[in-house]
């Protein structure tokens, strides 16, 4: 299979007066698995059509396996269906005229492959997302898991250098979601190829990722591993957008600090040790600490540090968990717990915080 | 996985031509098409030299300010204009309520029903009307006579019988606005109303109303600037009493000996002034008070029962097709096998040497034969070309694609008359003669169905999803191989119905056609209402129907392979 990285750099996108993407740059080594995750309005998208050749950037070099497709200086734009590269839409673009076949053979028939290998190649991708008794069906009476598996299979059998994926599974309910989740993983994984997979929803973005650039008003705010973005968000924003975090502000207290963590004092006193991760700190700082990493006990733990009393106010069945609302140094910490035996609003506890959890933040 | 790597697509390839550039040619000379007779309208209604002086000696605004001789002339234009669209938006209104929100016997029927009107075309109803209610020979009028009246009943040949015949025409384009209006209004406003404790009669004045009447205004408006440039009606039903509005007056100055194209000219701009402004009110109406149809939505409108009112209601739809379609048809086709046309039926007078003569005269065979072949020629060139410039325009993106949408709807603001006043000058002096054939009937036709043919087309083009296009890129093919498999298959239902509506509409021009055609290159319309001045009503009568039934005929065939060819497209 050939595989082809990708280089972004210093890409514009600008529409009339608005910049939809304000200089972004970023790679995608061969094979890699990367995700553009954002809220809407954040340039993923129209970083991800600049990527396939479908918009065309103010400024910035895109180049695909080591081939510039697009240059501002000196100037090259190299059209969609010349840059070797495939795209599954959201709205799945499967054509209605035509039957499953015929829209999977597209791709095999534009490259004028004898009619022999399109019908195994099409037989073998249709397979391949379990459709292989659909093919004379009409593309126009399939359901939405069907349309979803069509087009990707639409999107793979002309083995393209690099798979691109605009929010695929953002159409389909729930629990569909959460199965096609794993089984583009598993494909992506058979198909080893690189891919560029656009999403607004974290656990698709940290299921199916090598890595995950977050963005936000197009710029990127952070680039990472699954695990480094979810547990080292860099700044408040990344913090709140994947998963829910509690801010905690305070003053430095360097006089406490040893063994490579950072102390801050809230208002109310209370001593947070939290770490640093190289970033620096002034002498105000702000940590983030997950909601998930926050622990209630009757008694006190044994931890020397980062344990408090606290008090339940509100407590909130979620079903895989519950969400308590603690008063904690005159605020509300929002702590989940999959604990089975659950606190009673009002019950007195203490609530801690492993130091490695509680993440200093950039300001 | 076992797919083996395919091999780059060929990065070499022999030079051909982009769409930027085939856009601009194509879009370039669709607007050259409707700018080039404008701009000779506007020189010759500037000319103040010599009247047949071309290019002009002297300009000047003369014209304009001669127009004051003609007042009266824009008076009696208003005047119908205005009866009319009343009349029709009333009926409009109507119809529209009745057959969207209440529970009517046969809704869907009438609804479909509601296009004959359409179908039978201002023309045949001013045919049909005079032959009922002309002053001396009207049925009616005879009926009144032979039963010891006095004089005439009702007299067509007035301001109020032209506005009747056009009104009952405009009524079904009144209804459809209308009718899609409130049909797009979604019920729970109502509903909310009523929960929150207002009668049916105060929803209806305060939310129903309020709601639609954005969008019944700019029915009226639509309908009032069509009724400016109508013609055929005015023509037939105002001649014989020398009753003129703008465009019949135009022609008249045309046609009489020496003809006066400067002043011919200079009303055509006024006019054309005017329904340019009408359509600019129309557009900021619509999208000003578009909050009911913004949602684009399609709600189950809800019914109203209205009980025993059921009945009345169904009378109104019943008349109303009465009066536009079948009373009209009956006639026309009563008269066509007449000796003398005579409200009485009686054997003796029963012939078919109408349709014997109509079918041995070579003028009306060879005009049926050209209107037929024109209007394939200009539905099937409209459909590519049309199809073309839709897709330019909506789908390119290209720069300045907004500017040639805008130049090519101009032939919409422009009664047809007018345009082809401006294609007379301005292929007369065109280097390749061919003026008074039918080359020049082609042309005129492509440009002033252009919005016609745009309006059906893009409104398909718009309801296919951009990705759909786009995929088929990111699979690798170019854009004309694109535009090939994906896009013109999802276009063919939009396509036929604009063959078919290009078709219908360039058999039956008038007002174009009236003034292009040769002596030698005659199509059916013109040559109907010439038989109706001076010949017998009752061959025209023969040679309206014979031409519904070729245009009848034509569909079916059309209809027949439209269908194989769907079902073909692999359905």
């Amino acid at each position: 299979m050939s595989r082809a990285s990708i280089e972004v750099r210093d890409l514009v996108v600008r529409y009339g007066v608005v910049l939809a993407v304000r200089g972004v740059t970023f790679s995608v080594g061969a094979g890699e698995h990367l995700t553009l995750l954002g809220p809407s309005g954040c340039g993923k998208t129209t970083t991800l059509r600049a990527i396939a050749g479908l918009e065309r950037p103010t400024s910035g070099e895109i180049r695909i396996g080591g081939n510039p497709v697009f240059s501002s200086s000196p100037s090259v734009n190299v059209p969609a269906e010349r840059r070797g590269l495939s795209m599954v839409f959201q709205s799945y673009a499967i054509w209605p005229h035509m039957s499953v076949f015929d829209n999977v053979a597209y791709g095999l028939r534009v490259r004028k492959r004898p009619e022999a290998e399109v019908r195994t190649r099409v037989r073998e991708a249709l397979d391949l997302v379990q459709l292989g008794d659909l093919e004379e069906r009409s593309a126009s009476k399939l359901s939405g898991g069907q349309q979803q598996r069509v087009a990707l299979a639409r999107a793979f059998v002309f083995s393209p250098s690099v798979l691109l994926f605009d929010e695929p599974l953002s159409n389909l309910d729930a629990k569909l979601r959460a199965e096609m989740r794993v089984e583009l993983k598993e494909l992506q994984r058979r198909l080893d190829i690189t891919s560029v997979y656009v999403t607004h929803d974290l656990e698709e973005a940290l299921a199916i990722s090598d890595r995950i650039v977050v963005m936000r008003d197009g710029v990127i705010e952070q680039v990472g591993t699954p695990a480094e973005i979810y547990d080292r968000p860099r700044n408040t924003f990344v913090a709140d957008f994947v998963g829910s975090a509690n801010l905690i502000r305070g003053r430095r207290r360097t006089d406490l600090e040893r063994d490579g963590l950072v102390v801050i004092e809230t208002a109310g006193g209370a001593l947070v040790h939290g770490t640093a991760h190289e970033r620096r700190a002034g002498a105000e700082a702000l940590m983030a600490v997950r909601t998930v990493r926050l622990r209630l006990e009757r008694a006190r733990p044994a931890a020397a540090v980062n344990a408090w009393p606290a008090r339940i106010r509100r407590r909130v069945f979620q079903g895989d968990f519950t969400q308590y609302h603690v008063d904690w140094d005159g605020r509300t910490l929002i702590v989940r717990s999959a604990a089975s035996e659950p606190m009673a609003e009002g019950d007195e506890v203490f609530v801690s915080a492993d130091p490695r959890h509680c993440v200093l933040l950039e300001e | 996985m076992s797919i083996a790597p395919l091999e780059q697509i060929e990065r070499a390839r022999p030079w051909r031509p982009g769409p930027r550039l085939v856009s601009l040619i194509v879009g370039g000379a669709a607007a050259v098409l409707v700018l080039y007779p404008i701009a000779y309208l506007i020189q010759a209604s500037l000319s103040v030299g010599d009247p047949q002086a071309r290019p002009p000696e002297a300009y000047g605004l003369d014209n304009f300010a001669g127009l004051g001789r003609y007042s009266h002339i824009f008076g009696n234009t208003l005047l119908v204009a205005g009866v009319a669209t009343v009349l029709a938006v009333v009926v409009g209104f109507a119809m529209g309520w009745i057959l969207s929100r209440t529970n009517v016997p046969g809704r869907a029927a009438f609804e479909q029903l509601m296009a004959m009107p359409y179908y039978v075309t201002p023309l045949m109803g001013a045919l049909a009307w005079a032959l009922i209610a002309s002053p001396n020979s009207g049925f009616v009028n005879q009926l009144w006579r032979a039963v010891g009246g006095d004089g005439h009943l009702i007299d067509i040949n007035t301001p109020w019988g032209i506005a009747w015949v056009m009104a009952l025409f405009e009524g079904s384009v009144a209804f459809v606005m209308i009718g899609a209006v409130m049909k797009s209004m979604d019920p729970a406003m109502e509903e909310a109303s009523q929960v929150l404790g207002a009668g049916r009669l105060r929803t209806m004045l305060r939310i129903t109303l309020p709601l639609v009447m954005p969008g019944v205004l700019g029915a009226a408006v639509y309908v009032f600037a069509e009724m400016l440039g109508s013609f055929s009606a005015a023509l037939v039903l105002g001649l014989p009493s020398r009753f003129y509005v703008v465009t019949t007056a135009m022609y008249q100055l045309v046609s009489q000996y020496p003809p006066r194209f400067p002043t011919a000219a200079a009303m055509g701009v006024s006019l054309f002034a005017v329904m340019f402004a009408m359509v600019w009110i129309y557009r900021r109406i619509v999208s000003a008070g578009s909050y009911v149809t913004i949602t684009g939505k399609a709600f189950r409108p809800r019914v109203l029962d209205v009980g025993g009112l059921r009945w009345p209601f169904l009378g109104i739809c019943v008349a109303y097709l009465t009066v536009a379609v079948i009373l009209p048809v009956l006639t026309i086709t009563y008269a066509s096998f007449q000796h003398l046309t005579a409200a009485a039926p009686s054997l003796r007078n029963l012939t078919l040497d109408n349709y014997r003569t109509a079918l041995s005269l070579d003028a009306v065979r060879s005009a049926l034969w050209n209107s037929l072949f024109l209007g394939v020629a200009t539905a099937s060139i409209g459909v590519v070309l049309m199809g073309f410039l839709s897709w330019l325009i909506y789908r390119s993106r290209l720069p300045g694609a907004g500017l040639i949408e805008y130049v090519l709807m101009f032939p919409q603001a422009v009664p047809r008359l007018v345009f082809a006043f401006g294609m007379l000058w301005a292929w007369l002096v065109f280097p390749i003669p061919i003026y008074g054939t039918l080359w020049l009937l082609l042309i005129a036709y492509l440009t002033v169905f252009l919005p016609l043919g745009l309006r059906t087309i893009s409104g398909v083009i718009l309801q296919i999803d951009r990705s759909l296009e786009e995929s088929a890129q990111m699979c690798g093919a170019a854009w004309g191989y694109r535009l090939r498999t994906v896009t013109m298959p999802l276009l063919k239902p939009g396509l036929i119905a604009a063959w078919l509506l290009l078709f219908i509409a360039s058999v039956r021009e008038l007002g174009a056609s009236i003034l292009l055609m040769g002596p030698k290159a005659k199509v059916i319309t013109p040559a109907i209402v010439e038989s109706w001045f001076s010949t017998s009503s009752e061959l025209t009568a023969a040679m309206a129907l014979l031409q519904t039934l070729a245009v009848a005929a034509a569909l079916a065939i059309m209809f027949a392979v439209a269908r194989r060819a769907v079902q073909a497209g692999g359905e």
